[in-house]
């Protein structure tokens, strides 16, 4: 029936009449704005999570390329990656400590460790969430955990991070 | 034209021998040495060679892999020359690749020797016992199962690939017994799943002058899980990358392979692809005009001097030209495509042998021949075309060696006409 038809007969057995379908839409909505809410925690969750282990993946992985690039016996050259201030802090640091070697002359090693540093350049990662950004953020982030694999074998180091020795030969490779 | 389209010619594939000892364990894989009389089958825990003239055992590998061995594959040298050391090197579920030596004149006169009419092979072989190969170098890196390798054509590159999706190219940089040197050269991530086979291209004089793109002369194909075949190049300043991924398969690549002869008019090999859907698909490369890919660098096609860390786009087209009539009815687990005759034969899970060949008229494939049962109810996991050396074979010609699940290697003659 039409709803400006209120006939006075109807209007206290309308509420009545439609109890369940209010009840229905009642429940509905609430479980629906649950749910987003619900969603919107997860979501955010799990974005923080995810975001956080990317990036500090991307970080480690900065971190390292930075330290192997200062270790090239000729960094002053133009092999080298920019970002002059950071170098110069790094190399104070480690001036003051104590030095590491620095890594054997082999210009595919310093192919390698260039191509790992642009890869995993912080500045240059983009921190959308688009599709493309993130497919762009992942595929880089693989290829310098591999470039990492390579450069870790050719200076000797296990993957933990600690030198072997110039252990690249032997019985074991 | 109101002909009728010629008959394809009668084939006949007949058992030719079945090598001995049997393995009693299942087979996985059959590699043909290059150039010299030898056939290395993976089976269990070892390798066993054998000889082509005499369908013998000729030697063994054992003790250098704590898991099965799928695959193996000899180390191509550029020229024959019998003072090159004898390399094959074993790819294991236990994640390493095993580099192994044999001492060469001794290997070469063997294998010359052992022919059905020198009245010593018995003596010989004993005496082999103890010469065994020498497992020279262990190489480690992947983190699971290694399924196949492949060499390139001057064996300077040798590709390995896992079930951890990744793909380790490895350079051999000279060096004999303990310092023998390889080096890792790429590690490569991109397949979604478990890789199954890898296989270099073979290069011939045309390909040899690198091509306008700037890519070096070597190209490998990785056949996956994740049902895409990835093709992969070498940007000439030795970074490998991806250039091509190519879908079309409904199941898991179980084997890729490379058309073997030259082709006319210096087009690229084409490609053969098998798949668990039982179907075989033959790709061409897209030839593209140098220069149009609208790079981010500029100055070539190459992946630049300075590091380019965009998304690179593919750089190669691939596209399906044609399709092997499908007969199989389970997994096509091994494609095998013949340098000398053009012919391919495929072997799967339903136990068949099946041979094709190609229209050169209309490109279309045909069935010319099969064997059903060709290892009775097994599977058959491995097939591939052979020089004979035996003294049944005539001048050049080829047989089928197929490998299957009940331990035994068996030869085929093929033989059309007749």
């Amino acid at each position: 029936m039409a709803s400006d038809q209120q006939t006075p007969q109807d209007d206290p057995f309308d509420s009545l009449l439609h109890l369940e379908s209010q009840f229905y839409t009642e429940g509905y909505n609430q479980g629906a704005a649950d749910g987003v809410l619900a969603g919107r925690i997860e979501g955010r969750q799990l974005g923080l999570e995810k975001g956080y282990q990317k990036f500090l993946e991307a970080g480690r992985l900065y971190g390292r390329a930075i330290v192997w690039a200062n270790r090239l016996p000729n960094r002053g050259s133009s092999s080298s990656p920019p970002a002059p201030s950071q170098i110069s802090s790094t190399t104070e640091i480690e001036a003051e400590k104590r030095e590491l070697p620095p890594l054997p002359n082999n210009p595919r090693l310093e192919k390698h460790i260039t191509t790992l540093y642009a890869l995993v350049e912080t500045e240059s990662l983009s921190m959308e969430n688009t599709d493309e950004a993130v497919n762009d953020f992942d595929d880089r982030i693989k290829r310098g955990q591999g470039k990492a694999k390579i450069i870790e074998r050719m200076v000797g180091e296990k993957p933990g991070g600690e030198e072997s020795g110039a252990a690249n030969k032997g019985t074991t490779v | 034209m109101s002909q009728p389209p010629p008959q394809p010619p009668p084939i006949s594939i007949l058992p030719l021998a079945t090598f001995s000892p049997d393995l009693y364990t299942r087979a996985w894989q059959s590699t043909p040495h290059p150039y010299l009389p030898l056939i290395a089958t993976t089976h269990d825990k070892t390798v066993t060679v054998f000889s082509l003239s005499t369908f013998t055992k000729h030697s063994s590998l054992t003790g250098g892999h704590s898991r099965s061995i799928r695959s193996c594959a000899w180390q191509p040298f550029s020229s024959p020359s019998s003072s090159q050391t004898l390399r094959l090197v074993t790819g294991s579920f236990d994640s390493t690749a095993g580099i192994w030596t044999y001492n060469p004149t001794t290997a070469l006169e063997k294998a010359i020797s052992s022919n059905p009419t020198h009245t010593e092979p018995q003596e010989q072989e004993e005496e082999e016992e103890e010469e065994e190969w020498e497992f020279t170098l262990v190489l480690e890196g992947h983190e699971n199962e290694v399924k196949s390798l492949s060499f390139s054509p001057s064996g300077q590159f040798l590709a390995t690939c896992s079930r951890d999706k990744s793909i380790w190219i490895w350079e051999h940089l000279g060096g004999e017994g303990e310092e023998e040197d390889w080096e890792t050269v790429a590690v490569l991530s991109e397949h979604d799943g478990d890789v199954k086979t890898v296989a270099f291209a073979p290069v011939f004089e045309q390909g040899k002058k690198r091509d306008g793109r700037g890519y070096g002369v070597d190209c490998l194909v990785s056949g996956s899980y994740d049902d895409t075949v990835r093709v992969w190049r070498e940007d000439g300043d030795g970074e490998w990358g991806c250039v091509s991924v190519l879908t079309g398969h409904e199941g898991t690549v179980w084997g890729v392979e490379w058309e073997r002869q030259e082709r006319q008019g210096g087009r690229y090999q084409r490609l053969m692809t098998a798949g668990a859907e039982g179907r075989v698909l033959v790709w061409e490369l897209k030839e593209e005009e140098e220069g149009d890919d609208g790079d981010e660098e500029g100055g070539g096609n190459r992946w630049g001097g300075i590091p380019n860390t965009m998304r690179r786009s593919l750089r190669e087209e691939w596209e399906v030209k044609g399709e092997l009539p499908r007969v199989h009815t389970r997994e096509i687990y091994s494609v095998a495509w013949s340098g000398e005759t053009g012919l391919v034969a495929t072997v799967g899970g339903d136990g068949m042998v099946v041979v094709y060949q190609e229209d050169l008229g209309t490109g279309e494939w045909r069935v010319l021949g099969r064997v059903e049962g060709a290892h009775g109810p097994y599977e058959v996991n491995h097939v591939v075309w052979c020089r004979r050396f035996d003294k049944g074979g005539r001048e050049g010609e080829e047989m089928l060696v197929t490998t299957g699940d009940d331990g035994v290697v068996r030869a085929w003659e093929v033989r059309l006409g007749e």
